[in-house]
C-alpha cells in the first residue's frame, strides 16, 4: 500500500513537471499594426537578441550594455519612446536559449539567426508570428527595398505566410573570403610556377612533392570537423537533376550514397593510398591542421580571411624563406579523368534571417520594424560597422574609410548588433571589399590573388556550375531528427572509405551507403522529396 | 625454522619503531611507485604545459611547439588579463557567492541532518527518504527554468545560490557522522542539565564535529566553484557570471572559430590560445595554492562516506 502511494506522488510529481513547461501569456498580440512613424504614447519594450561569445574577458565590453547599446538608445530609442534591451544569446547554444525563453513567453521581440532550418523550425513550434508585408514594407521602406534587391523576396514566406525578413550579404554567390593557401616554393621546386588549375596535375604535384622530401604527407588531413565538410559540387554531373539537388544536396547532413559522394571519397582514397595523407587524419583537429602547416608538415591551410590570419603571422614567422601562394580558382575547368570540374557550392545574397515573436505585442512589433529601418539606413549601418572617425578607421585619400581599430567595438566590428540588416561590411565594390579583408603583416601581398579567386568563381557561377541549395518552406523533421547521428555516422564512414584498400572501395561504398540510408538519411530523403513536391521547396536556377 | 627467523626481524624492526616497507625496498615496492608517479604525472603535466604556453609567443604556441618548456617568454597575456579587469572582477563576485553559498549550505546541511540523525525524531525514516528523493529525480531545465522565472531569480545572483544549498549526498554524509559520533547519552546528560536541543547542536554537537564540517563545507565550495552549467542557462547579465562560466565562453568560442559555418564568418576570430592559456592559469592558481592545505579534509570526507554512508 505504501508503495503504491509512493509511486502515486512520485508519478504526479514527474507529471505536474512535465505539464508545467509552459507559461499563459495575457498579452494582447493580435492588433493591427499602424504603419505611421510615430512617437509611442507609452514607452514600448523592444527585445533585440545579441550573440554572446564571451569576449567578454577577451576585452570586448559587455554585449548589452556599452557605449553603442546606449548610441542606440539615444539615437533611436529616445526619440520614439522605445525602450531598446538587448537580449543575450550565447553563441554555442542558441537553440537552447531561445526554448528557454520561449517557454517563459520572454521571447526577444526579434528572433534571428543565420540558419535557415532553424527558423523554419521556430516558426513551426510556434515561437514566430506571420505578418502583413505591406505593413511592413510602409514602416520599413528601406529594409523591404534591400530585400527587393536581392531578388529572393520569395524566401520570406513559409507555408504560404510571411513570417520572415533578412539581412543582405554581399557577394552571397562567392565564397573568396574562405581562402586556400599553399607552399608556392614547394610547387617551384616541383617544376610549377603556381598551382595547377585540374585535379590530375594537383595530384602529380602532390607526388612530386613527397618524392622530393619537401613533405611526407602534403595533405595533411583533419578528421570531420564541423558542418558542410565533404562537399561534392566539384564532383557533380551537371546541369544538375533537381530532385537529386534538392533531396541531397545540402550543406548540413553529408550526402553519402550519392555518386558525387562516391567520386569525392574515391579520389580521398586513391591520395591515401598515396600516401599524400597523413594515415592519422581521422585523429587531427583543426588546430593541428595549422600547426602542421605552420611546421613544414602539410602542403596547404584553408581559413576565413580577415586582415590579421595568425597562422600566416606565425608561418611567417617560423618560415622566414617560405613561400606561401593563394589558391585561385581559375573560371570552370573540368579533368574527365576523375570527372571533377570547379564547381562550388554558392551562397544567398542574404544573411540573418529575421522574424517577430509570436508573444510581442502589435506595438512592439511595430518597434521592431522600426528598428530594422533605423538600422538600414546607410549612416546608422556605416557608423555601427567602421564605428568612430580618427579612433577606429581614418578616410585614404579618395575618401574610403580604413579600419584601424577595433578598440570598444564589439566582436568583430559590431557584427552581432548589425547582423539584422547586412551579413558582412561592404564598400559596395569588390576592390574595396577585399583590400579590407587582405591579410596584413605579413610579407606577402594577396590582394591580386583574392581578387582573381573571386572574379573565377565569379565566371564559374555566370555559367551555371555553382548552384545554391535548396530551401525548404517548411520544416523538415527527419533533419532534426537524423542530422545528428548521420553526422556522427558519416565521420565513421568516411573514416573507413578513405582507408580502405582501392579494389575494396566500390563494395565498401555500396555497403556503407546501405547502411547510411537505413540510419535515416532515407527519411531524410523522403521527407525533402515530399516537400518538393508539394510545392515547399525553391527550385534549381 | 627459517620462517621464525623472518618474523623475528620483523618483530625487531617495529620495537625499533621503524616502517618494515621503508627499510626493505621490494621490486612491488617500487612498482608502486612507478605507477603513482605516472599517475600524478597525468594530472601535472598538463598544468605544465598550459603554464609554458601562458607565457609563450603566440608563434609557437600556434605552430604548437611549446610543450612543457615556455619559448620566447613573454608575460603580455597576463598583463591583458590584469589591465582589463573582467576575470579579476569575475574571480571576487565568485569568490563572494562561493562564500555565501556555502556558508546558507552548511546552515541547510546542519539543520538537516541533526534532527534526522537522533532516535527521538519521530517519523526521521520518512523524512529522510522524502530528502533523498531530489537525489534520483530533477523536474528537468525547463521545469526548473520556469520556476525560477515565477520567483524572479532569473539574472539574479540567488540563482546560483538557493536552488543548490540543499544537497541530499551531503546531507547523508553529515547525518552519518552525527549518527555515528556522537552518543545519544552525551545527549542526554545535557538535557538532564536543562540545555534545549539549539544549545546541544550548538554547544556540544558542533565542537564535537569540527572534521565533518570542514569537509562538508569543502565540498560545498569546491562544487560551487566547479559548477557553471547554472550560470549558463539563468544568468544573463555580464556582472551576474563566475569566472568560471568565463572561462567555458572563452573556450567555447574559440572552438566555434574553428568549425563556423560559413554563414556566421565574415571575419572569424577567437581568443589567442596564450590568452586562453593565461586565463586558465590565473583562476587555477589560487586553488592550486589552497588545495594542498584543504587536501586532507577530502580524504576524510571520502572515507566518511565510504564507510558509514
Amino acid at each position: 500500500m505504501l508503495s503504491r502511494v509512493l509511486a502515486v506522488v512520485l508519478a504526479g510529481t514527474m507529471a505536474f513537471g512535465l505539464t508545467a513547461c509552459g507559461k499563459s501569456s495575457n498579452k494582447n498580440t493580435g492588433d493591427k499594426i499602424d504603419t505611421e512613424w510615430k512617437k509611442f504614447d507609452n514607452t514600448v519594450t523592444l527585445k533585440v537578441p545579441v550573440y554572446d561569445r564571451g569576449g567578454n574577458s577577451n576585452g570586448v565590453a559587455d554585449v548589452v550594455n556599452n557605449d553603442w547599446t546606449k548610441w542606440v538608445q539615444e539615437q533611436f530609442g529616445d526619440k520614439w519612446n522605445i525602450k531598446v534591451q538587448y537580449v543575450p544569446i550565447t553563441r554555442s547554444d542558441v537553440l537552447t536559449d531561445y526554448a528557454l525563453l520561449a517557454a517563459d513567453k520572454n521571447l526577444p521581440t526579434i528572433c534571428a539567426e543565420y540558419d535557415y532550418p532553424k527558423m523554419t523550425q521556430w516558426i513551426s513550434d510556434g515561437y514566430i508570428d506571420s505578418f502583413d508585408m505591406d505593413t511592413f514594407k510602409a514602416i520599413a521602406p528601406t529594409y523591404y527595398a534591400n530585400m527587393e534587391k536581392t531578388g529572393l523576396l520569395n524566401m520570406t514566406k513559409v507555408s504560404g505566410k510571411d513570417y520572415l525578413v533578412f539581412g543582405s550579404r554581399a557577394y552571397g554567390f562567392s565564397t573568396y573570403t574562405w581562402a586556400t593557401f599553399y607552399r608556392l616554393d614547394w610547387v617551384k621546386a616541383a617544376g610549377y610556377d603556381k598551382f595547377p588549375d585540374k585535379l590530375s596535375d594537383q595530384i602529380e604535384c602532390y607526388k612530386k612533392i613527397k618524392a622530393l622530401g619537401l613533405c611526407e604527407y602534403p595533405l595533411g588531413g583533419t578528421r570531420v570537423t564541423g558542418a558542410g565538410v565533404d562537399q561534392n559540387h566539384g564532383y557533380r554531373d551537371y546541369p544538375q537533376n533537381e530532385e537529386l539537388w534538392a533531396t541531397t544536396g545540402d550543406y548540413n547532413i553529408p550526402a553519402l550514397s550519392t555518386e558525387a559522394q562516391k567520386r569525392f571519397l574515391k579520389v580521398a582514397n586513391e591520395e591515401y593510398n598515396l600516401g599524400l595523407i597523413d594515415p592519422e587524419f581521422y585523429l587531427k583537429e583543426s588546430s593541428d591542421a595549422i600547426a602542421d602547416f605552420v611546421n613544414g608538415k602539410s602542403f596547404q591551410y584553408s581559413c576565413y580571411l580577415s586582415s590579421t590570419i595568425q597562422a600566416l603571422e606565425s608561418f611567417y614567422a617560423e618560415n622566414p624563406n617560405g613561400e606561401v601562394g593563394l589558391m585561385v580558382c581559375p573560371g570552370y575547368v573540368t579533368d574527365d579523368a576523375y570527372h571533377w570540374s570547379t564547381a562550388y557550392r554558392a551562397g544567398l545574397n542574404l544573411g540573418a534571417y529575421v522574424g517577430f515573436s509570436k508573444s510581442a505585442t502589435a506595438d512592439e512589433k511595430k518597434a521592431a520594424m522600426m528598428y530594422l529601418e533605423w538600422l538600414i539606413t546607410p549612416e546608422n549601418l556605416f557608423t555601427f560597422q567602421w564605428g568612430v572617425e580618427g579612433k577606429n578607421f581614418e578616410r585614404d585619400a579618395n575618401g574610403n574609410p580604413v579600419a584601424i581599430s577595433t578598440e570598444g567595438m564589439g566582436h568583430n566590428s559590431n557584427v552581432d548588433y548589425w547582423m539584422l540588416a547586412e551579413a558582412v561590411k561592404s564598400l559596395g565594390n569588390i576592390e574595396l571589399d577585399v583590400k579590407a579583408v587582405t591579410p596584413q603583416n605579413i610579407p606577402a601581398d594577396f590582394f591580386a590573388d583574392i581578387l582573381a579567386n573571386y572574379n573565377g568563381q565569379k565566371e564559374v557561377y555566370e555559367k551555371g556550375f555553382a548552384n545554391v541549395d535548396c530551401y525548404f518552406a517548411t520544416s523538415i523533421a527527419a533533419e532534426a531528427e537524423y542530422a545528428q547521428t548521420l553526422y556522427g555516422k558519416y565521420e565513421e564512414y568516411r573514416n573507413k572509405l578513405t582507408t580502405c584498400k582501392p579494389e575494396e572501395f566500390d563494395a565498401l561504398y555500396d555497403e556503407l551507403s546501405k547502411k547510411y540510408l537505413e540510419d535515416g538519411y532515407q527519411k531524410v530523403i523522403d521527407e525533402r522529396s515530399k516537400a518538393l513536391k508539394d510545392g515547399n521547396g525553391t527550385h534549381l536556377k | 625454522m627459517a620462517k621464525k627467523k623472518e618474523e623475528i626481524a620483523r618483530d625487531a624492526e617495529v620495537s625499533r619503531g621503524e616502517n618494515r616497507a621503508i627499510v626493505k625496498f621490494r621490486p612491488g615496492d617500487l612498482l608502486m611507485m612507478i605507477f603513482i608517479t605516472l599517475l600524478s604525472l597525468t594530472c601535472v603535466l598538463p598544468f605544465i604545459h598550459i603554464a609554458a604556453k601562458s607565457i609563450s609567443s603566440n608563434s609557437k604556441v600556434v605552430a604548437k611547439l611549446v610543450y612543457l618548456i615556455p619559448k620566447e617568454i613573454t608575460f603580455d597575456a597576463y598583463g591583458s588579463i590584469i589591465r582589463d579587469n573582467t576575470l579579476t572582477y569575475s574571480m571576487g563576485y565568485s569568490v563572494v557567492v562561493t562564500f555565501i553559498f556555502t556558508v546558507l549550505g552548511m546552515f541547510v546541511c546542519i539543520c538537516g541532518a541533526y534532527p534526522l540523525s537522533r532516535v527521538r525524531l519521530k517519523g526521521r525514516k520518512w523524512l529522510t527518504f522524502l530528502l533523498m528523493v531530489p537525489m534520483y529525480f530533477g523536474a528537468g531545465l525547463i521545469p526548473s527554468y520556469l520556476l525560477y522565472s515565477d520567483y524572479n531569480l532569473l539574472n539574479n545572483m540567488w540563482v546560483l545560490i538557493l536552488p543548490l544549498i540543499y544537497s541530499a549526498y551531503n546531507l547523508l554524509i553529515m547525518k552519518s557522522f552525527f549518527m555515528s559520533s556522537i552518543p545519544e547519552s552525551l545527549e542526554e546528560s545535557a538535557f538532564l542539565d536543562g540545555a534545549s536541543n539549539f544549545q546541544i547542536l550548538l554547544k556540544i554537537v558542533l565542537p564535537l564535529s569540527k572534521p565533518i564540517l570542514a569537509t562538508i563545507s569543502l565540498f560545498y565550495a569546491v562544487g560551487r566553484w566547479n559548477s557553471y552549467a547554472d550560470n549558463m542557462y539563468f544568468i544573463r547579465s555580464e556582472k551576474l557570471k563566475m569566472v568560471q562560466y568565463k572561462l567555458y565562453q572563452m573556450v567555447a568560442s574559440a572552438q566555434e572559430a574553428q568549425t563556423a559555418s560559413m554563414a556566421d564568418a565574415a571575419a572569424v576570430t577567437s581568443t589567442p590560445e596564450v590568452l586562453q592559456a593565461a586565463s586558465v592559469m590565473f583562476i587555477t592558481i589560487p586553488i592550486i595554492c589552497i588545495y594542498p592545505f584543504l587536501q586532507k579534509y577530502f580524504v576524510k570526507g571520502t572515507m566518511i562516506g565510504a564507510v558509514k554512508g
